[in-house]
């Protein structure tokens, strides 16, 4: 059952992924060129985005179980892009905030401003949390090799 | 230092999750729950339709009150009196426009349907109507009231009326584009935002119950000039 469920959020987890990456982008994309500014200058909005790419083909490629198959990190990945998908949705359709409206272009953008700062803490958080996975990964093969060593 | 990160960077690597995981909840529940707050609908009361209906008898007495009198070309007075007959047709054109009668019409109003009459009070009713056509009356130099001495006492209570019916929703724009901040909601801003959403419906109603009432005031003023009974 356990493996059933972490199967489906690790699956989950890369389809949210790209989902929150694609509203996002979209949404910065419409606020810098309505706001006549270069798209390079909103890299640090993308960055965490972009290092979270990396790590998760890194467990990808490494085969890294004790992070893909962590239920909690996982379901917290799920729960990061559902928060961001759900944010990014309102900022395009709630009309009922009147922003919406007002901006000209069918986008909240600084109902969707004020969440940027939460996301990036959110996704720097989820590198930061699977690097020490792996870092206790690699522990506990050193000590399951120390082991074989002395046995 | 490495060999602490080493040692417990299993607890560090749950803590950190956990922490993300909570605020990644919060800020979940914190939208749903202002998005469920912003979405409120308020519904309308009996009595409501009975204000839609005096509405609509009052502005049809003032369409009758305008057209009513033939304007005589004899009249001395007949360019100044047509200017100001062209003048409250417009306005009436624009107060009986079709955009708020949908709004008041319906069974529930929601926060986007009061800002749509606050917006249709502030440029059709306020800047189109009573500042374009009938604020131009009050002046002292006008030819209108002028040329009829016995209504140029009617001249402060024109400018005073404009005056106080011209922005008088305006802070209420104000209050509502403020809806799209969500921060840390409680029990208070949901009261806030429900009461926003009911009481400017009735205040953007009130003012333009008032405007047609003034509106109805300057119509039987115009019958009585039209009419010469100065």
């Amino acid at each position: 059952m356990k493996k059933i469920i972490n199967v489906i959020l690790l699956g989950l987890r890369y389809i949210l992924f790209l989902g929150a990456f694609a509203i996002s982008f979209y949404i910065v994309l419409s606020m810098y060129k309505r706001l006549s500014k270069d798209m390079i200058e909103s890299i640090n909005i993308f960055l965490p985005y972009a290092i979270l790419l990396i790590i998760f083909f890194i467990n990808i490629i490494f085969r890294q179980k004790s992070v893909n198959s962590n239920l909690f990190y996982n379901l917290t990945c799920c729960l990061v892009f559902s928060t961001t998908i759900v944010v990014g949705i309102r900022a395009i359709c709630d009309t009922n905030m009147i922003l919406n409206r007002v901006m000209g272009y069918n986008i909240n953008f600084i109902y969707f401003s004020d969440y940027i700062a939460f996301m990036k803490i959110l996704v720097y958080g989820l590198c930061i949390s699977n690097i020490l996975f792996m870092v206790c990964i690699n522990k506990k093969r050193r000590q399951a090799k120390n082991n074989i060593e002395v046995l | 230092m490495k060999k602490i990160l080493v040692e417990y960077s299993n607890i560090m690597a749950y803590t950190i999750s956990g922490l993300v995981f909570g605020f990644a909840f919060f800020l979940l529940f914190l939208n749903l729950y202002h998005y469920k707050d912003v979405n409120d609908l308020y519904n309308k009361q009996d009595s409501d339709y009975q204000i839609n209906t005096e509405i609509k008898e009052k502005i049809n007495k003032i369409n009758e009150n305008i057209n009513s009198v033939n304007l005589n070309i004899t009249n001395q007075n007949y360019t100044n009196l047509s200017v100001f007959q062209t003048k409250l047709n417009i306005c009436m054109d624009k107060i009986s426009n079709s955009k708020l009668d949908n709004i008041l019409q319906k069974e529930t109003v929601s926060i986007s349907d009061v800002y749509e009459m606050q917006q249709f009070y502030k440029i059709d009713i306020a800047n189109e109507c009573l500042v374009k056509q009938l604020y131009g009356l009050t002046t002292e130099d006008n030819s209108i009231f002028g040329s009829m001495p016995v209504y140029k006492s009617t001249i402060p209570f024109m400018e005073d009326n404009i005056n106080g019916l011209k922005g008088s929703t305006d802070y209420i724009e104000k209050i509502i584009k403020n809806n799209s901040s969500y921060n840390f909601t409680s029990r208070s801003t949901k009261d806030n935002i429900y009461d926003q959403l009911k009481d400017s419906y009735y205040s953007i109603l009130y003012d333009y119950v008032n405007v047609v009432d003034f509106m109805y005031d300057t119509s039987v003023l115009y019958k009585n000039m039209a009419g010469g009974n100065i």
